[in-house]
């Protein structure tokens, strides 16, 4: 029963998905699984994390930032420092429209996770990007997974080039899923989001303050964004060729051409 | 005073402050000299006195601004005017401004409750919920909370503070100088529901 996952056993206690996705207590979020710290924790952020999965997120580097505790304006000072704009980050159910600045911060939240799940690091407690100390300005260490491995390893590795181990991973994993559902459109088979994100209890509008809400044009253009920064195909959410080869996945892009899994493939 | 003497007061006298810091503790500048007076680093008397290791016979004025001007200076101590108009000295670095703010401002519970609900609802922003003023470093006891409550609502000065339960019945304080009303129910309501949300 438990290998079913969170959908199997509603099913079996006669809590058919159907009803368990119109939740607002904001519990649904797709393909028989739950949410983890979506737009109720870091709006579009949140979201676009949300539907690279196949099961619940499991993320929290984006909730580690926005939950560390420091005052707004100083995780924007962090956040511009970090990701290149202090508005990649809103105060929580204050949500502002899509920007490539919050892709790019959904894009380092994904990488350091695979990073940590990897590293045997927990993602519950990093990245460790803000600090309590206001000598250091409130700033962490952006770099120290790099720094642990290479202290534990003695192989001398910067955080660039571990980033892109995460991102290989992570690259890798879809790979996975576009191979195991056969299906190249991700877009619109996979990186799903529930009706409850585009729906307020109270009726709000979308970018209300003290609402959750997300409007839809601009969740489409989030994922637009985050496909742009991962270097992915935008129509199908899939990675190119020039993805998987830019990782050192050139055979894995290879596999999927012949099964016609990759953009430009033809039928 | 020779340069040797006033390197080792101001060694004792910093020492002082370190140690109240560590211990959780403000100090004044008073409460350094009579430790320095008790510990016979200094001796209080009238008119200069002569040097003896490093004692010295000051008057009091005298010692008392010569040890501002020690603590002033020192790199790991600050300073700032209390509630009660005296200059209070902690290490930054062992308690820091907002913890001090804090422990000065205990002895006038009203004035600790409206600064510390302004400046969440302004920083963070966020409303907070009325137990954390049960819980250290603010240690209130429950009827001190309800009567500062009570004559924040009749003070014009404190018109800003309100407040607004979750569904759970939490109370959660907040300033409408910083925050909406609507805005601060949903904050509250998420803080409430963070434990369940990990």
């Amino acid at each position: 029963m438990l290998s079913q996952g969170t959908s199997g056993l509603f099913t079996h206690w006669s809590i058919p998905e159907e009803t368990w996705s119109q939740d607002h207590g904001a519990l649904y979020w797709k393909m028989g699984h739950p949410k983890h710290h979506a737009n109720e924790d870091d709006g579009q952020c949140g979201v676009i994390i949300n539907t690279q999965y196949n099961r619940d997120a499991q993320c929290h580097s984006h909730s580690n930032f926005v939950r560390n505790g420091l005052p707004l304006e100083v995780q924007k000072k962090l956040a511009a420092e970090i990701w290149g704009s202090p508005d990649c980050v809103d105060g929580v159910g204050d949500y502002t429209p899509m920007n490539v600045h919050k892709a790019r911060r959904a894009r380092w939240s994904l990488v350091r996770k695979e990073l940590h799940d990897s590293l045997g690091l927990c993602n519950w407690m990093g990245p460790w990007v803000a600090s309590p100390l206001k000598s250091r300005g409130y700033s962490g260490d952006d770099s120290l997974e790099s720094k642990f491995y290479s202290l534990a390893t003695g192989h001398k590795m910067d955080r660039e080039e571990l980033d892109r181990m995460g991102e290989r991973i992570f690259t890798l994993h879809r790979a996975l899923t576009i191979r195991d559902m056969g299906q190249l459109s991700m877009r619109t088979q996979h990186d799903q989001v529930p009706r409850w994100v585009f729906e307020d209890p109270s009726g709000a509008p979308p970018f209300s303050k003290g609402s959750i809400r997300m409007d839809q044009a601009d969740m489409a253009k989030a994922m637009d964004l985050f496909y742009q920064v991962m270097g992915w195909d935008k129509t199908s959410g899939a990675p190119t060729q020039e993805a998987y080869s830019r990782l050192g996945l050139a055979e894995v892009g290879k596999s999927l051409k012949a099964k016609t899994l990759v953009p430009g493939d033809k039928a | 005073m020779t340069g040797e003497d006033k390197a080792r007061l101001t060694e004792a006298a910093a020492e002082v402050v370190l140690q109240a810091s560590q211990e959780g503790r403000l100090t004044t500048g008073e409460e350094v000299l009579q430790a320095l007076v008790s510990g016979g680093i200094l001796r209080q008397g009238e008119g200069q006195g002569d040097s003896d290791n490093a004692r010295r016979t000051l008057a009091g004025e005298e010692a008392f601004a010569a040890l501002a001007g020690i603590l002033a200076e020192h790199p790991r101590l600050a300073s700032f005017e209390g509630l009660s108009g005296q200059t209070v000295y902690h290490c930054p670095d062992l308690l820091s401004r907002t913890y001090a703010r804090i422990l000065d401002r205990k002895g006038s519970p009203l004035v600790l409750m409206a600064e510390e609900i302004r400046a969440n609802s302004r920083d963070y922003p966020r409303p907070v919920p009325v137990e954390l003023f049960e819980a250290p470093p603010f240690e209130l006891p429950p009827e001190e909370i309800g009567y500062a409550l009570r004559t924040m609502a009749a003070d014009p000065q404190y018109q800003d503070i309100t407040f607004t339960p979750t569904a759970s019945g939490v109370v959660y304080l907040f300033s409408v100088l910083y925050l909406e009303r609507g805005y601060a129910a949903f904050l509250a309501q998420r803080a409430e529901s963070l434990a369940m949300n990990p």
